[in-house]
């Protein structure tokens, strides 16, 4: 009934995207797309490197493609979070992430066994 | 019965254990609150702490966590949009709008007053009625399970908001996601692709956490840059408190949804989410204006919240009287049972009622309690975290939902499943279809499939095994009653889309 319906009603024209909006529009997607494979890559990443090392380039990396600038926040965060991360998680709850493979284990080794 | 109370009473306002209960309660909520980790998971974590602790000290701070657990889901629900459990998701819909409507001290007081209350509740109708709900519960053979599935499902119709056409499209995208991995029946792999990691199926966490979390992250990154996370104004508390008044007129809801919760609770398998969605559902169906359910419903959030919590009590009660999980979380708690070696079913009650009392003291006092930290302490907390530089918030929710959806199963292939329901959740957000439909579908989905194929052994291939007993029937028009009751009242409906 209200496929019908609205077919009925008619469809209402819509006005083709000015350049403004149609930059707008090109920009939220690719910060979107940026974000996606950001995430994307620290999946794939972490086998390979490690969680330590894979989370602390996902925390920079993540929130330059979100647009963050200051450079105080990007140069504190993701020690900090890095490090709040791996003491609840690692040492605390002792979830095993992925240590990475050669030299990386290694690096991993350091923080938890 | 009086002396083990009073006796329950005694041990349980130790010291020791009101410590435990406060840190328990405080662990449910971090863990609640967090989207990366469920409360199942939260329990499993503080089991390791418990082992050394006297059995009552143990289980005031499991029974805190739990209670803590269902309640912590929804300070994030409300202040960011994000749900730390499924159970939470009601309250996303109907909290968070209020938020945005800048009126998130008056969503927090309702949440918070809401379930307390229907925590309470159902520890009152844990202590009364645990025998009367135990045998209820036992009456509930797969046909029945199956049409509460049906049901579950069914209330989908009434939170799809515009359109009921994308929210089945949704539940049946779910149903779809529940049949990946291995039949439950005859151990045939389905979907599988040939691979191994499907075939565990698609676990719910690794699919919530991506469809939700991971989808709104992305959502949100559209927005221009915010250096913090403000978007949600917030009053002093004590502006917003909610006037009495709305508590009154809202008394029928305030009966009923408990009732349901407990009850929902109650049921193995059913837990929390089903007992939200459920009284959501209901009070959706029976509210004179449907339109405002989406925006801001404030009768739909104390639904949802009552229920949730008052599931605690059906959980438990069925836990302790008969030894069967009543959800996910007490299935958790059997173990806590093993460790201490306690045995908990029927016998329980008698050989150690200082157990058994005591938990249902302990209950009650956490409830007590969470009113009181949540009050001053959880939802400050979360408000702190608003002083995070809102990149950093995000990039930290993406980690720790990687953590939890990692945890689950020490898998990274659970990792690239998130990330594509993370992708797909942003792509369904994006084109307006609800995303709530399809997770309570994949929980619900296994159930609702191993229920029908016993239903259909058991009565040697006759379907007519589904309608021909007195609940199911029930259950199974209130189905029907929920899909049609939308269709029939269309006016209102066509003019939402």
């Amino acid at each position: 009934m209200t496929v019908v319906e609205s077919r009925k009603a008619g469809e209402k024209p819509v006005a083709a995207p000015t350049p403004g909006e149609a930059a707008a529009t090109w920009d939220r997607r690719r910060k979107v797309g940026l974000s996606m494979l950001c995430l994307f890559l620290y999946i794939v990443v972490m086998p390979w490197i490690g969680f330590v090392l894979s989370t602390f380039l996902f925390v920079f990396a993540f929130a330059v493609s979100l647009g963050e600038r200051r450079k105080w926040v990007l140069a504190v965060s993701p020690f900090l979070v890095t490090a709040m991360v791996v003491a609840v998680f690692a040492k605390f709850i002792t979830i095993p992430f992925p240590r990475g493979v050669g030299v990386f284990a290694a690096f991993s080794r350091i923080f938890y066994q | 019965m009086i002396e083990h109370y009073l006796q329950a009473f005694a041990t349980v306002l130790l010291p020791q254990n009101i410590l435990a209960m406060c840190l328990g309660g405080l662990w449910g909520l971090l863990a609640g609150a967090l989207p990366g980790i469920s409360t199942s998971m939260g329990i499993v974590l503080l089991l390791s702490f418990t082992y050394t602790l006297s059995p009552v000290t143990a289980f005031c701070m499991l029974v805190a966590a739990y209670c803590g657990g269902i309640t912590g889901g929804s300070i994030t629900s409300i202040l960011f949009g994000i749900p730390g459990e499924p159970s939470s998701v009601p309250t996303v819909i109907e909290g968070h709008s209020l938020a945005k409507q800048g009126h998130a001290a008056y969503a927090l007081w309702v949440f918070l007053i809401c379930s307390i209350y229907g925590g309470i509740f159902s520890v009152f109708v844990m202590m009364a009625a645990t025998p009367l709900i135990a045998g209820f519960a036992l009456r509930f053979g797969p046909p029945e399970f199956f049409a509460l599935t049906v049901l579950g499902l069914s209330v989908v119709s009434s939170l799809s908001g515009k359109s009921m056409v994308k929210g089945f499209l949704s539940c049946f995208f779910g149903l779809f996601l529940a049949t990946v991995g291995t039949d439950g029946i005859t151990g045939g792999e389905r979907f599988t692709f040939d691979t191994t990691i499907l075939l565990g199926g698609i676990s719910f966490v690794v699919a919530m956490v991506g469809l939700l979390a991971i989808s709104e992250i992305f959502i949100e990154a559209e927005e221009p840059f915010k250096e913090y996370k403000g978007i949600v104004k917030y009053k002093s508390m004590r502006d917003e408190m909610p006037p009495l008044s709305l508590f009154k007129s809202q008394w029928a809801n305030l009966i009923r949804s408990p009732i349901i919760g407990t009850i929902v609770g109650a049921l193995p398998g059913a837990g929390a989410t089903i007992a939200a969605f459920l009284a959501y559902g209901t009070t959706a169906r029976m509210s004179k204006n449907p339109e405002k359910f989406g925006k801001g419903a404030v009768d739909g959030l104390m639904s949802a919240e009552c229920a949730n919590n008052a599931s605690t009590g059906g959980s438990m009660t069925i836990l302790l009287s008969l030894g069967l999980p009543g959800s996910n979380t007490t299935a958790m708690m059997i173990a806590a049972f093993m460790i201490h070696g306690l045995q908990p079913g029927p016998l329980l009650l008698t050989a150690r009622p200082d157990i058994v009392y005591g938990i249902f003291v302990a209950m009650l006092m956490s409830n007590l309690f969470l009113l009181v930290l949540t009050a001053f302490v959880g939802i400050r907390l979360f408000l702190e975290l608003n002083r995070l530089p809102y990149s950093i918030f995000s990039a930290v929710i993406m980690i720790l939902c990687v953590v939890g959806a990692f945890g689950l199963a020490n898998s990274t292939d659970d990792l690239f499943l998130m990330f594509i329901f993370g992708v797909v959740g942003y792509a369904m957000m994006k084109f307006n279809i609800p995303v709530a439909p399809a997770i309570l579908a994949l929980v619900l989905g296994d159930m609702a499939e191993l229920a029908l194929r016993r239903s259909l052994i058991l009565s040697m291939g006759d379907p007519m095994i589904l309608i021909s007993r007195p609940i199911s029937i029930v259950l199974l028009l209130g189905a029907v009653i929920s899909i049609a009751y939308p269709l029939i009242k269309k006016p209102k409906i066509l003019q939402g889309g």
